[in-house]
Formats: structure tokens, C-alpha cells, sequence
């Protein structure tokens, strides 16, 4: 019996049992014994089907699983990231070491960022002893537990131990050891500023590596889009909602409705298609675009502040440094006599020599707190430095922002109570889709949302910013929309597996 | 009951048959009818 067959035999079944209106006794028996005949035969009929789906639903759900080479996007953003900014410090990531060790609240995560940065000082070849960090009585006493104990089992616990100890000694005690490793940057930098130069030597440059991350990136997202796959599971993981992607869908048609009129686009070619989907992947490109500009326009704000009032910031940078050396140098006088007499104290010493180690020992520290104080705003220092040095009137917002972003430690605290994250704000710097942030000097206040209005207005589909996250969920769903129409992506095939694997669960 | 030939059809076409006969056993199910009380003289 073939399909059409059973299909048949349903047709007669059902016109048969219309003309089953007796009701007399006997007929009924009659007429209820043949419909149980039909009901096992049916079941006979739909359990053999049951059992032909069930052995091939499962070879529609598509195969074509992307396997995105992640590592390879990440060293490239690496690399991107490492040509982009000329401090070393920021190179290697040990601004945010630094960061942590003066802002953290946990001391195993304070030990981790040290451990961390004797690793990179490890990298450019200086194994860091035990006298490397003489800046401080304290900080000696710590960083020689640390280093006699780095390794063991009970490190974490040993080193909690140690702070304890050390707490009433010196209640600044990690702000001393931050200054540390800032004096001991200070003091190897050239072996950093040579491994930096080093790294990546081969490379074609900034521009030309930025060139080669997004044609990746750009290149990965196409084939995330044209993978069957990749739909079939959001709908599977629920991210998507397969009524809403159906041919016959109502929220397809009441979306597209709201740029081009419905029943034109249903008559577009395929080419006029592809266009209509070419602007609508513009407009949202530049509406993500400029969303981001509106959400940290703060930080935008601050460095024109800070640009357009430059003159007075002209020798913030060089007085710090001129003040810094002083009080180094001071600290560094009364610092040498100190340890001499640390090395010379014993059970046995006269209250005189004690007392006058005491003396100089709060004389040193209450020295390590002026230059504390004065490295209060030195990320700032140095932001407001490089904005000067590397900012010009034909800047963009993007050199702007990537001006910011340079020192982590500014743009963390700076950001702290504000709209957004470090995270957020440098994926979308290096996204390959922008283009305002790109074009707009920094120094503008121009309205950005008039000037896409206008722009909108030129073209042939509608495009409303009043609600601009609706607007952008919109776009969104088209643009997905439109790489199911692109790549013929069969939604209904999905549609159908999901329907039919109801049967087997 | 007369061997199925199925194997070249189409799931899609498969679930459609199922759904039908699904519709119609429970059609069949509810067309049968209750036997009148014999009538007692």
C-alpha cells in the first residue's frame, strides 16, 4: 500500500462512516464492529509510518555545525590591541595588574596580580630579588615572605598571614607595594620598551593588522549566517521563536511593514531583495554605531573638556614627574639609613637605637604618603597627557575613545558609576561595522540623531528613531530574516523535525 | 493488512498521513454509538 493508497482509504473510511445514522440495536452493533475494524487497522497503518519517520526524521536536522576558530580571532584582536597603543604598560596588560593591586579588596587577588606581574618582568628578563623591593621596610618584609613562599600549598593562607602581621606597621602597606612596582617599572624600562619594540617586529603595522581582523571577523560572521545549523539551534535553545520566521508569519509581515510596503516587497526580484536587505543592514550597523556614541558620549565629553582647555594642563605631566623625583629622592636618602639600621637591630639593641629606627621609620613612610597622595590622580596625569600629545582638532571620536581606553586604570574608575563596561565599550571599538565614530571629529557636538533622520529621509525604505531599541530589535530580526532568504535556509524543514520529535518524547 | 510501500516518501509527507490517521481514529473513536436499552415488556 503506497501513500496514496492510505490516503484513499481515509477519504472512504471517513465517507463511510458518515452514512452509519442508524439507530437501531442491530445496525449499531453492525456498524460499531466495522469502526473498530478500521480503528486496529488504522493504528496497524499509523504505527508502521510512526516507526518509517522515526527511523528518518533525524537526517533533516542539519549538519553543517560552525566551528569558528576563536583563537585565531583573539591573538589577532591581540595583536590589533598591542599595535594600538604605545605605552608598554598598556601593552602588556600590567595597567589592569596595577589596577587591581591598588583597588581590590581581596588579598589573594592582590597576590595573584603580583605574581602576575613578576611574571612579566620575568618575560623581558629580570627575575625580581628580594632587594628589588627595598622601597619600604614593609614592603621588603611582604614581598620576601612572598617570594620565599610563592609556590607552596599554603601560600594564599601564609600571605594572609603576613598582611595580618603587617596591618598596624603599615595600614598602606598595598599602596606601598603598587608604588613599588610603579618605581621598579620606572626602572626597567628600558628592557620593557626593547621587548615590546621586539614583539610582533614582522608585522606590517597597526593599519594593516586591523585590516586583517576585520576581514576575519567579517568573514566568521558570514559563515555563522549562512549555517543551517545555526538557526536550527536558537530555535532549539528557544533564542528564537520558529512562528516568527514561518512563510505564513504575522510578525514577519507587520515588521517589514513598518520600512517598505508589505505587498512590494513580496514582488521584489531577488536583486531589488538584496538591496532592500543591504540598507536595512546599514541602518543598523549605523544605529548600533551610534547608540554606543550616545551611551558613552560621557567619555567623549570629558576629553573635549579636557582638550579644549589644554593650555592649562600643558605642564601638569612634567611637574608631576619633577615633583615625584624629589620626594624619591628624599624617601631614597632616608630610606638607605633605615635599612641599614633594620640590618643592624637585634634582640640585644639599646632603646636609643630602637627609638631611633622608629623615627626614621615613620619619617620614610610619612614620606611613601606624600608620594601616595601625589599618585592619587596619575592615571588621570597620564590621560590628560596623552590627550594633549595625541589628539588634534581633526581627531575622531574613535581616536578619542581608544586615547581612553589606553589606561585602564583611568577608565575603570572613571566608569565606575557610569552607564556601560570596559568590556562593552572595546568590542565595540573593534567591531568592523563602524563608521560615525570613525568619521566625527571628536571636538563636534553635532546632533548626531538629526543628521541620520535627515540622511533616513533620502531613502526608500522608512525609517523611524523614536524608538530607537525597538527600531534596532526590528532591524534585527530582518537582518536574520534576510540571511534565511539569502542562503535558503528552510524553516518550515525545522519546523517539521521539532513537530515530529514531539511524537518520540 | 496490505504491506506499506513508504520508504521512498517524504517525512514531510509521512507526518502529513500520520496526522490524518491520528484525526481519523479519533473521529472513528467518537462516531461509535452507545446500544439502545432493550425494551422490557
Amino acid at each position: 500500500m503506497k501513500l496514496k493508497d492510505i490516503n484513499k482509504k481515509i477519504d472512504s473510511i471517513r465517507n463511510e462512516i458518515k452514512l452509519f445514522d442508524s439507530n437501531e440495536r442491530k445496525e449499531i452493533k453492525k456498524n460499531n464492529k466495522i469502526i473498530d475494524n478500521y480503528i486496529l487497522e488504522l493504528s496497524k497503518i499509523r504505527d508502521n509510518v510512526l516507526c518509517e519517520i522515526e527511523c528518518r526524521y533525524k537526517d533533516l536536522i542539519p549538519n553543517d555545525m560552525v566551528d569558528i576558530d576563536e583563537i585565531e580571532v583573539l591573538d589577532l584582536l591581540d595583536r590589533v590591541k598591542y599595535l594600538s597603543s604605545n605605552s608598554f604598560i598598556n601593552k602588556m596588560g600590567i595597567d589592569k595588574n596595577l589596577y587591581e593591586i591598588r583597588y581590590s579588596l581581596s588579598i589573594d587577588v592582590i597576590n595573584d596580580n603580583i605574581s602576575l606581574l613578576l611574571d612579566k618582568f620575568l618575560q623581558v628578563g629580570i627575575k625580581l630579588s628580594k632587594d628589588d623591593f627595598k622601597y619600604s621596610i614593609s614592603v621588603y618584609k611582604y614581598m620576601s615572605y612572598y617570594l620565599d613562599n610563592l609556590g607552596k600549598l599554603e601560600f594564599d593562607k601564609l600571605m594572609k598571614e603576613m598582611f595580618d602581621s603587617l596591618y598596624w606597621e603599615c595600614f598602606n602597606l598595598v599602596n606601598y607595594i603598587y608604588l613599588c612596582f610603579i618605581y621598579l617599572l620606572d626602572k626597567y624600562s628600558d628592557k620593557f620598551l626593547l621587548y615590546v619594540k621586539n614583539k610582533y617586529s614582522s608585522s606590517l603595522g597597526y593599519d594593516y593588522e586591523l585590516d586583517n581582523y576585520y576581514k576575519l571577523v567579517i568573514r566568521n560572521n558570514m559563515v555563522i549566517n549562512k549555517s543551517e545549523y545555526n538557526y536550527y539551534n536558537k530555535f532549539l535553545q528557544g533564542e528564537l521563536r520558529i512562528e516568527d520566521y514561518l512563510s505564513n508569519s504575522s510578525i514577519k509581515k507587520d515588521i517589514i511593514s513598518k520600512f517598505v510596503d508589505y505587498d512590494k516587497y513580496i514582488e521584489m526580484n531577488r536583486e531589488d531583495r538584496l538591496y532592500f536587505y543591504n540598507q536595512i543592514r546599514n541602518v543598523y550597523y549605523e544605529l548600533c554605531d551610534y547608540l554606543m556614541l550616545d551611551r558613552y558620549s560621557y567619555l567623549i565629553k570629558k576629553v573635549r573638556e579636557i582638550y579644549l582647555s589644554k593650555n592649562s594642563y600643558l605642564n601638569n605631566y612634567n611637574s608631576f614627574l619633577k615633583n615625584i623625583k624629589g620626594l624619591l629622592k628624599k624617601k631614597d636618602s632616608l630610606n638607605k639609613k633605615l635599612f641599614y639600621l633594620y640590618n643592624k637591630i637585634d634582640d640585644k639593641s639599646s632603646k636609643r637605637l630602637i627609638g631611633k629606627y622608629n623615627k626614621l621609620f615613620n619619617q620614610v613612610n610619612s614620606k611613601i604618603d606624600e608620594i601616595s597622595k601625589s599618585y592619587d590622580n596619575y592615571d588621570e596625569i597620564l590621560v590628560i597627557d596623552k590627550i594633549i600629545r595625541e589628539l588634534n582638532d581633526e581627531s575622531s571620536y574613535y581616536d578619542a575613545f581608544l586615547v581612553v581606553v589606553s589606561n585602564y586604570g583611568y577608565i575603570n574608575s572613571y566608569m565606575k558609576d557610569k552607564d556601560g563596561s570596559f568590556k562593552e565599550l572595546m568590542d565595540y571599538l573593534y567591531s568592523p561595522y563602524l563608521s560615525i565614530c570613525k568619521s566625527i571629529p571628536f571636538i563636534s557636538d553635532m546632533d548626531i540623531e538629526s543628521k541620520l533622520d535627515t540622511k533616513y529621509d533620502l531613502f526608500d525604505i522608512e525609517v523611524n528613531l523614536s524608538d530607537k531599541m525597538k527600531l534596532k530589535e526590528d532591524l534585527e530580526y530582518i537582518i536574520r530574516l534576510s540571511y534565511i532568504d539569502e542562503y535558503n535556509i528552510d524553516i518550515d524543514k525545522f519546523k517539521l523535525i521539532f513537530d515530529v520529535d514531539k511524537l518520540f518524547k | 493488512m496490505e504491506e506499506l510501500e513508504i520508504k521512498n516518501e517524504s517525512v514531510k509527507d509521512l507526518y502529513e498521513v500520520y496526522l490524518e490517521i491520528e484525526s481519523l481514529i479519533k473521529e472513528l473513536e467518537s462516531s461509535k454509538k452507545e446500544m439502545p436499552q432493550k425494551e422490557v415488556l
